[in-house]
């Protein structure tokens, strides 16, 4: 393996499954003796930290202020982390607007460049079917939040968000939604070793942020078929459906189940984004 | 004051023999073509090329150097010959083509002779905008046979891309990018 395929895969996989690894950790002996696995901030921390990394490693051009779009990531990481912890949770209306308005914040903040050439009804059009289908898959990372295979349910369509990504748009995207498959497998493989551990409703939040960010980034800036994105951004709702399976089965089993129904349809994202000729 | 010394400078415009001797150029798109040639893994070079150019460009007979060129490039018209590699050329990862539609080069001083010489400018490309100088030949100019008058010039540089932020894949995919334009104008 050549000196810049091993940097590719430091930078991608091992760097930011190491710091999500220590820093989940550091955090679980500095939470000893406390009740609940960890806490489910650390596992928050955990993902942050390790993305972070990983997403300044892959992308070494990264400014503040953004100068192009992929500076616009790691910032949008900073509002799924500590955003929804600032949203009223007084009534379910009231956490239904809080979220409303993060997700717009989020579009706004992720698609400004574009928003300022299209005509307006074109960007209100975006901004409500994007905020739609953002808020589905929030609503399913939150669904399984609390449960055992939860972390599964967003594992597995971040890691074939990957390839599908990497293959039909580019790259750089495809390394920043390994970035967080790895960061996701790292407090995954953390878990295991610990103690069986729910990912909890910050480091869901995260995620699932990261993911809608992630894709929508590859479809408006990368050109992402559209098959492949819906396929992609409702796979943690499979997780939803089968809920009622999963939740009878033992920890392990609904784990390795969740994950391997959740990558269904990435999977069928692969496959049709896959080229009909060979990679160039 | 500022009238008059605005009007005087307009006056010796008009009056001398130089910019007189001026003529513009709309580019031809049909006869122009702006190329690239980027290393592949140090395999082979790629060549591509955008296939929706647009500017003018002002030829000065008596005194070359007020010659000056400007271009611009849609940047979604990248075309290297295979369709999945023009998509992920217009992505982020190169010429981000959804948030950067356009790259334009304006030149800002021209040195040699009517013939051949060096033109230098502003290359704007991602957002940033750095110095590139071309190397330029004359090919001919004339009447053509639809009752217009022709000028047509290829000009050459060779550009570092990371100096526009364009960065990946470097270093296997090398830094530098030679650009050749072949660029064909009818006369105003």
């Amino acid at each position: 393996m050549s000196e810049a395929t091993l940097e590719l895969f430091g930078n991608t996989l091992f760097w930011p499954l190491l710091t999500s690894i220590a820093t989940a950790a550091i955090g679980g002996l500095l939470l000893a003796g406390r009740p609940s696995c960890g806490a489910s901030r650390v596992a928050a921390t955990a993902l942050f930290a390790g993305a972070a990394l990983g997403l300044v490693l892959v992308h070494d051009g990264f400014r503040f202020p953004p100068a192009r779009s992929p500076d616009r990531l790691l910032p949008l990481l900073a509002l799924g982390s500590f955003g929804p912890g600032l949203a009223p949770r007084r009534g379910r209306a009231t956490t239904l607007i809080g979220a409303a308005l993060l997700i717009g914040v989020a579009l706004l903040w992720l698609l400004w460049p574009l928003l300022l050439r299209w005509p307006p009804q074109n960007s209100a059009l975006v901004l409500l079917t994007g905020g739609a289908l953002w808020a589905l898959l929030w609503y399913s990372a939150r669904h399984g939040a609390q449960r055992d295979y939860g972390a599964s349910c967003l594992l597995a369509p971040l890691a074939m968000t990957a390839p599908v990504v990497a293959i039909d748009g580019s790259l750089l995207i495809g390394q920043f939604a390994g970035v967080l498959a790895a960061t996701l497998g790292g407090w995954w493989l953390y878990s295991l070793l610990r103690a069986p551990c729910a990912l909890g409703g910050p480091g869901s939040d995260l995620v699932a942020f990261a993911l809608a960010a992630v894709l929508a980034m590859a479809y408006f800036y990368a050109g992402l078929d559209l098959p492949a994105l819906l396929l992609l951004a409702l796979s943690p709702l499979v997780g939803v459906v089968l809920a009622g399976v999963l939740q009878a089965l033992t920890v392990w089993q609904s784990r390795i189940l969740a994950g391997l129904a959740c990558a269904l349809p990435g999977s069928l994202a692969l496959w049709w984004v896959w080229p009909q000729e060979s990679l160039y | 004051m500022k009238t008059l010394a605005t009007s005087l400078a307009a006056a010796a415009v008009l009056f001398t023999g130089s910019a007189l001797a001026a003529d513009d150029y709309k580019i031809d798109p049909t006869h122009t073509t702006a190329q690239f040639i980027a290393g592949h893994f140090g395999f082979s070079d790629l060549v591509g090329r955008f296939n929706e150019v647009a500017g003018e460009f002002t030829l000065d007979a008596d005194n070359p150097a007020n010659n000056s060129v400007s271009m611009v490039i849609q940047t979604a018209s990248v075309d290297s010959n295979h369709d999945k590699r023009d998509e992920h050329l217009r992505s982020p990862d190169f010429f981000n083509a959804a948030e950067f539609p356009e790259l334009s080069f304006t030149s800002s001083s021209y040195e040699g002779s009517a013939e051949k010489g060096v033109l230098k400018g502003e290359l704007s490309m991602l957002g940033q905008t750095h110095p590139v100088a071309f190397d330029v030949v004359k090919i001919g100019e004339g009447d053509d046979p639809w009752g217009g008058y022709r000028a047509g010039y290829n000009a050459t540089a060779v550009v570092k891309r990371s100096q526009w932020g364009m960065q990946y894949g470097l270093p296997r995919i090398p830094d530098e990018v030679t650009l050749n334009l072949f660029v064909e104008g009818i006369r105003r």
